[in-house]
């Protein structure tokens, strides 16, 4: 990549999410409406506010399902009745600087499915857009939701803010299971041994000795148990179950700047090639990019509500041809704009962008986040120090810390020591489980 | 006799709760020489912190001690140094007391067989003398308590200095002649590690002794003692293990304290020589080669009971010394109750052969120890082939002595019987192997 002079990827995450639905409602999003879930607040999935949110965006544009397809269908095919598809891609970038001048990319490729593996007797053969892999899995073992994340490198939560969905280094595995499953340790082996296949990682070291069944942490995302959070949609409106595969990919881009504080960034530096088409399978394919100073520039604006505060984006949607322009490519960048004789204006305007920039990093800190180390030397001793941090300004919070060691990890619970504002503390519930003991 | 062994104690007591007072108290506990993960402290006030917090202390695969100890540093916790501490004392005390009826009971058969004429004429050099027993005692008391193994063991509060202080009573009512008290320490010493089981056998074969019973297995006398101190020992037993149960609740303790005594599922490096084999082993040979290697630890007493049933506290120390060897996790805590009993074999120093070569391999090692644990393990330019070497080198030492006292032991014996200057048949000078 001799053409970068851009070093790649702090951060590198891939994250597969497969969310039921009640209802076979779609998310389009619409120049000026809120942005659809993925970009949704807050990370933590067990929070009321994202079921509303949801909620609210499933209804808003449920009516515009069918005027939506049809049009995008007939510009595309001409005049012949299309062929009606049960599952639909819709793909996403979203770039947005971050305050400490890195480059944070989000591709989001999300297909919706309309089929239930759970009723009786209905087996499915063809697969168009779902891959099939997954679908076989889905269906064998009776998963109702799975949360699969691959993760290099580590997330700077103080200086970046809160990733879109945060997971930890490494690889993390979250597995809902259908209540008529019986033996859930035996399906969870099988399932993370062919998964392990199917994705060539090792999958199949995450076994009875580093998994835990969380029970007061950690609700599923999608369909709600009768006591807990979340029904996507009312029940008389939805017709049936679907199935959302949602992949993504994060990475941060570390910027080398040239030394004269300009950032400059571009698709082209970033990835080394521009984008000359939309997927042609995808039924709606748009890119956002954080800044309005982008060029070239577009007329399309977004908002949306991020970690609390409304965002504006700007929209480049790939399925017109018009945004490709005369070159048919589309190249996004980021230039400033310092002429000579203006140089006095640039400063003040390079010092308000700084503020500005300030002024973000405030908003985007995040009100917890958490940090942990180990210390001490040699293989016999050590100690692994869990910090949270609270950056409310007034406010304190109930902190629930759920921690799995594996059983070669030997810890003393008798050395457990809580400090906060280097005073002693004491948890108010401390709850133990001991797991299978190796053999 | 009383006041040089109240200076003793003294000292001894003065040197450890310096010790205890130092930063060296930290560093000592976490020696894996001088503790193993059955008798840590650490362990200990992890089990009781489990116990507290309602969990069966045994969960985790932390905790590997007896119900009874947890119990007894449940209102023991905060007085834990002192508890060590009055522990070594019993230990030496009962040692003394023991070594001095030993003593006279050895005087005593001395004195009878030069009456009855029984030694040859020119043996006479080899008897011993009331003067020259009269500081074994105290040599012995000493040999405890200033072992530099005794002070670490004690420093690192491992609970091995309660299991000494359990074997040495079980030796003091055994030599006192008290049957019944004898039964109950050992079944309470066997209810802590499952090895002082092998000294029933030097315990019976005192007592027929001292009833003078003759060892025949057709006699009924013989059976009925036999029987009744196995009742006693049995009886003791269940009555223990049924006690451990009621205080926990639970049969937890069993494949948690004797299960990992047998199986050896930890393979944290110590003195001993199991960690290293199995952890190179395939798993599937593994129930084979703890079975050999068990085994190998109780093999020795019948052999040992046959050649010396005249001479049982003879066969008591090498009973000691074999367990201390062989055991599953030793520590040198259990090295340092065996090396207290040299003292009484002073007047074997003339036939041993190889006491230099021995003290040169055990004292290298001891030094040798922590450096090459500290190559190992932080600075990372060792690995654990030399550390094990240096555990093989020292195990070889201590057998090399074991097995030196031994011929030194039997060596005497046959003087005693045949004279000292041996004769092959063709007249000319004979000399003793050990075969």
């Amino acid at each position: 990549m001799a053409a970068h002079r851009y070093s790649l990827s702090f951060l590198f995450v891939f994250i597969f999410s497969n969310v039921p639905l009640h209802c076979s409602c779609d998310t389009l999003e619409q120049a000026d409406s809120i942005v659809e879930t993925q970009r949704a607040p807050q990370s933590n999935k067990a929070t009321a506010n994202r079921a509303e949110f949801n909620e609210r965006q499933w209804q808003a544009s449920d009516t515009e399902l069918d005027k939506d397809e049809t049009t995008d269908s007939q510009s595309l095919r001409g005049a012949a009745a299309p062929p009606v598809f049960k599952d639909q891609l819709q793909e996403e970038l979203v770039i947005r600087p971050l305050p400490s001048g890195d480059i944070y990319a989000s591709f989001q490729f999300r297909t919706l499915w309309d089929v239930d593996f759970l009723q009786d007797g209905h087996k499915v053969s063809h697969y168009r857009l779902f891959p099939k892999s997954l679908g076989q899995v889905l269906s064998k073992f009776s998963v109702r939701e799975l949360h699969i994340s691959f993760t290099q490198g580590f997330w700077r939560t103080m200086q970046w803010g809160q990733p879109f969905i945060p997971s930890p280094p490494g690889a993390e595995l979250w597995v809902w299971f259908h209540h008529t499953v019986t033996d859930v340790d035996g399906n969870w082996r099988e399932l993370t041994n062919v998964l392990s296949g199917i994705f060539c990682a090792s999958l199949n070291f995450i076994d009875l000795t580093n998994t835990v069944q969380p029970s007061a942490s950690f609700k599923p995302l999608g369909l709600g148990n009768a006591v807990h959070i979340r029904p996507v949609c009312k029940d008389d409106q939805c017709t049936g179950k679907a199935w959302e595969l949602r992949q993504t990919l994060n990475v941060v881009f570390d910027l080398y700047t040239s030394g004269q504080g300009k950032k400059e960034w571009s698709l082209f530096k970033m990835f080394s090639r521009t984008l000359t088409e939309a997927c042609p399978l995808a039924s709606s394919s748009k890119v956002y990019g954080e800044l309005f100073e982008l060029s070239p520039s577009t007329p399309l604006l977004s908002q949306a509500v991020v970690l609390g505060d409304r965002r504006t984006y700007s929209v480049y949607d790939l399925s017109r041809s018009e945004t490709f322009g005369q070159l048919r490519s589309l190249n996004l960048l980021l230039r400033w704009k310092a002429d000579s004789g203006m140089k006095i204006y640039s400063i003040a305007v390079y010092l308000l962008m700084y503020g500005l920039c300030y002024f973000l990093a405030d908003m985007l800190r995040p009100l917890l986040h958490a940090e942990r180390y180990v210390s001490g030397f040699g293989l016999q001793i050590g100690e692994i120090h869990t910090v949270i941090y609270n950056n409310h300004p007034y406010r304190a919070f109930p902190v629930l810390l759920m921690d799995s060691v594996p059983w070669y990890l030997q810890i003393y619970i008798h050395t457990l020591t809580v400090t906060s504002k280097n005073r002693e503390n004491k948890p108010s519930e401390f709850s133990l489980q001991f797991m299978i003991v190796h053999e | 006799m009383a006041a040089p062994l109240t200076l003793l104690l003294i000292v001894a007591v003065t040197i450890r709760a310096v010790l205890f007072r130092s930063s060296l108290a930290d560093l000592i506990s976490e020696r894996v020489e001088v503790v193993s993960p059955l008798n840590a402290w650490k362990r200990v006030v992890e089990g009781l912190a489990l116990l507290d917090l309602g969990v069966s202390p045994y969960s985790g695969d932390v905790f590997h001690e007896t119900p009874l100890i947890i119990y007894l540093f449940h209102f023991l916790v905060d007085y834990a140094e002192i508890v060590f501490v009055v522990a070594d004392g019993i230990t030496a005390v009962a040692l003394y007391l023991s070594v001095q009826i030993y003593n006279k009971n050895v005087f005593r058969k001395q004195k009878y067989a030069l009456e009855a004429d029984r030694y040859p004429a020119d043996c006479l050099e080899l008897l011993r003398s009331p003067k020259e027993m009269f500081y074994i005692p105290l040599k012995v008391a000493m040999f405890y308590l200033l072992n530099p193994f005794t002070i670490l063991s004690c420093v690192a509060k491992s609970t091995c200095g309660l299991n000494n202080a359990v074997i040495a009573l079980f030796i003091l009512c055994t030599l006192k002649g008290s049957a019944m008290m004898s039964g109950i320490l050992l079944a309470l010493a066997t209810y802590q590690s499952i090895y002082p089981l092998t000294l029933f056998a030097p315990a019976l074969l005192f007592f027929l002794q001292r009833l003078y019973i003759p060892v025949n297995l057709r006699r009924s006398s013989f059976w009925c003692f036999v029987l009744q101190y196995a009742f006693v020992y049995v009886g003791s037993l269940v009555v223990i293990t049924g006690l451990s149960f009621f205080l926990l609740g639970s049969w937890d303790f069993i494949p948690s304290v004797y299960g990992f005594i047998f199986s050896v599922p930890d393979l944290t490096p110590n003195i001993g020589l199991f960690w290293y084999f199995f952890a190179e082993m395939f798993e599937h040979f593994r129930l084979f080669f703890i079975c050999v290697f068990q085994i190998n630890i109780f093999f020795y007493t019948l052999p040992l009971a046959i050649k010396l049933r005249e001479h049982p506290v003879f066969l008591m120390f090498m009973q000691i010394a074999i367990i201390s060897i062989f055991k599953s996790y030793p520590t040198v805590g259990d090295v340092a109750l065996y090396m207290a009993f040299l003292p009484a074999w002073n007047h074997l120093y003339r036939f041993l052969r190889n006491i230099f070569l021995v003290s040169c391999v055990l004292l290298a090692c001891s030094a040798l120890f922590p450096v090459l644990w500290h190559l190992w393990i932080y600075a990372g330019s060792a690995n654990s082939n030399f550390y094990y070497a240096i555990t093989l080198l020292f195990n070889f030492g201590q057998i090399l002595l074991v097995s030196d006292y031994f011929y030194a032991y039997l060596r005497r014996e046959h003087h005693l019987t045949h004279g000292l200057y041996l004769k092959k048949k063709d007249g000319t000078e004979a000399t003793l192997v050990l075969k």
